[in-house]
């Protein structure tokens, strides 16, 4: 007998042919091998961007810039309409929780980007321990926790100075601690019957309102003030609360508004109002219904298994089950990508909805190894020919076969990976994938901005970059923020939250402007040109090319005043 | 050991008992659910249709995010319309 190790426990395949459980296992490691080899290629990613010490995603020294103001005992909400013209429109915590590191080592860009990495092999790692704790398979645990990161949006955004990760790791194990709360005290027969016993009620006594529910209901709040598109994954915690007891899910709701509320009007008030301008109204946008349908398709597309499996769990458990807090999380984060639409949104708001899909993957995947495993001769009702079919040999090796074979292809439809080098190159060779963004780098997606690894001359351009800023005469107008730490120079403007609270009558840029006409910056470095059209043709006008530099495929535009 | 007539009766496999006590919090079955996602259909496509009544579209007659919003509030309410027959069972 050949043990296959798909777990803890070695799953016991003998039911199936000896051939089979050998192609199982051996197409489990090459899943496996494939899924660890992407992991490899998103370390090495993350280890270029921690040595990278300029922007590489536009904002990423503004939410630096965020951190050091908090490292002073300052917020950054504030008005942007004075100089420096500077607020920040995102909640404060990942930027609190950075603090710490750019107090030690200074405003560096690797802090908040290390944060960030470690927030999504946290996230991975309570997917896989989810897995683990509700089906018992320790190797599917480990592919499900790996799928997620395998995920383009994951490996684009995971090691950024950004806060979405952090946010999507607090969600994951906010679901995670909250999942299988089920009091089992008198009146809640429920919990019997249909759904086994949670192996830590013994760890948590039974109790309305116990450590887990205090602990998750903290978790939410975390990540609500990390970043407000976790308002979705409140929701479906509170839905899943509200199926299970409507009375304390109400409590909770009531306890969680309260805290949150409190802790947003304190902000606030310490902020004189800029917070609830900043982070509420200057997040209300354009919306564009075409922009996010091209979101959804493309990430169904390149999440296609994970997809189907997660749609399928929650069918499942709909009709024939209970609605689990996953499958809830899953359809409230895939319905949270319709803002995706909003402008300047991206494909980042399908992350969370990632993690929720590679979970309930692990799930089913557990749930079928067990089924296989399992011996129909235990089972008490009738078997119908419909179940002969479904509990026959010939169709347990087709499923033994079929997972492995579902995350190969999953690996397969979200694969990234550089295409230069002794051992990139000939591995994009045997692959059959070459460089498609110009920079060395190959991505299912097709071309992405995120993803390819700084070069050398992409670090040597940042150091001209911002040497020409620090030789300027007061002031830099820079639109990323990272050249004025490296220079010593005070940053001054936020271009994209300017543009949206332009466009939300939110910001009047009259000072601004009439400090540009006076020629008060020294300099003036653009990337994307984010500004409110009034201030770029100020800029237009008083200020002239003084020289173009290419970083990370992007070219800065360098301006000087006009004589 | 449990005294015979004191112990509780066991519920019976695929349903729950309600109401034990004034305070149980018994959790919802799928017929409940099945009404809750109904209204909130049929309020949200009430609030997708309204808008036009308010004017706040910004598109004569039904727009297309409009269209897609009162869409999905259908299929939400024929959601609920499926679970009405699944009865006592936890949702």
């Amino acid at each position: 007998m050949i043990p296959v190790a798909v777990g803890s426990r070695v799953v016991d395949l003998r039911p199936l042919p000896r051939w089979a459980r050998w192609l199982s296992a051996a197409l489990l490691g090459l899943a496996a091998l494939a899924l660890i080899g992407q992991f490899l290629v998103y370390v090495h990613y993350a280890g270029a961007l921690l040595r990278f010490p300029f922007d590489y995603d536009q904002g990423e020294g503004f939410e630096l810039y965020d951190t050091f103001l908090h490292t002073q005992g300052r917020w950054p909400y504030q008005d942007s309409q004075v100089f420096p013209f500077y607020t920040s429109i995102y909640p404060p915590l990942y930027h609190l929780i950075t603090a710490p590191l750019v107090m030690a080592f200074g405003p560096q860009l690797w802090t908040g980007r290390l944060v960030s990495f470690l927030a999504s092999l946290t996230a991975a790692a309570a997917i896989a321990w989810a897995v683990r704790r509700e089906t018992g398979q320790t190797v599917i645990a480990a592919l499900s926790g790996l799928a997620f990161l395998a995920s383009n949006y994951t490996f684009a955004i995971g090691p950024l100075f950004r806060q979405h990760m952090s946010m999507v790791m607090f969600e994951t194990l906010a679901i995670v601690t909250l999942a299988g709360f089920d009091w089992n005290g008198s009146g809640r027969e429920d919990a019997k019957g249909t759904r086994p016993e949670p192996r830590f009620a013994a760890a948590w006594p039974p109790s309305r309102f116990n450590r887990r529910l205090y602990l998750g209901a903290g978790l939410l709040l975390a990540a609500g003030f990390t970043k407000q598109l976790a308002l979705a994954t409140a929701l479906a915690a509170l839905a899943y609360l509200f199926l299970r007891g409507p009375r304390r899910a109400l409590l909770a709701g009531l306890g969680l508004a309260l805290v949150g509320g409190a802790l947003f009007f304190w902000i606030d008030w310490q902020t004189d109002g800029w917070w609830f301008i900043s982070i509420i109204r200057a997040n209300i946008n354009e919306y564009d219904l075409a922009q996010t349908l091209a979101f959804y398709r493309e990430w169904l597309a390149l999440h296609a298994v994970v997809a189907a499996a997660a749609f399928g769990c929650v069918i499942h458990e709909l009709y024939f089950g209970r609605l689990s807090a996953y499958g809830l999380w899953f359809v409230f984060a895939f319905a949270n990508g319709a803002l995706s639409g909003k402008f300047g949104a991206g494909e980042s708001y399908f992350v969370t909805a990632t993690a929720a899909a590679c979970l309930l993957t692990g799930l089913a995947a557990g749930s079928i190894v067990r089924f296989i495993s399992s011996d129909p001769a235990t089972r008490t009702t009738p078997h119908s020919p419909v179940f002969a079919f479904f509990a026959s040999l010939r169709f347990k090796t087709v499923l033994s076969l079929a997972i492995p074979l579902f995350f190969l292809f999953q690996t397969r439809l979200t694969l990234h990976l550089y295409t230069d080098g002794p051992v990139y190159g000939p591995l994009a060779r045997l692959l059959g994938v070459a460089d498609n963004s110009g920079r060395g780098y190959y991505d299912s997606q097709g071309y992405t901005q995120l993803g390819p690894r700084p070069t050398r001359a992409d670090y040597e351009a940042g150091v001209t970059i911002a040497e020409l800023a620090r030789q300027a005469p007061g002031p830099v107008f820079s639109e990323e923020a990272a050249f004025l730490f490296a220079a010593g120079k005070p940053v001054v403007t936020n271009p994209f939250v300017q543009l949206v609270m332009f466009q939300a009558g939110l910001f009047d840029p009259a000072e601004e402007i009439r400090m540009i006409e006076a020629q008060a910056f020294g300099l003036v470095i653009l990337r994307a040109q984010f500004y409110p059209p009034p201030v770029l043709a100020a800029l237009g006008a008083r200020y002239q090319p003084k020289t173009e530099v290419q970083m990370n495929g992007f070219t800065y535009r360098l301006l000087e005043p006009r004589p | 050991m449990a005294r015979p007539g004191l112990q509780a009766r066991p519920a019976p496999a695929g349903c729950y008992n309600r109401g034990v006590s004034p305070l149980s919090d018994p959790p919802l079955t799928k017929r409940q659910l099945g009404w809750l996602l109904i209204l909130a259909g049929g309020l949200g496509a009430l609030a997708g249709l309204g808008v036009d009544v308010v004017s706040a579209g910004g598109w004569p007659g039904l727009g297309p995010a409009q269209a897609q919003a009162v869409g999905a509030a259908a299929l939400l309410a024929l959601l609920g319309l499926s679970l009405l027959p699944l009865g006592d069972r936890p949702a």
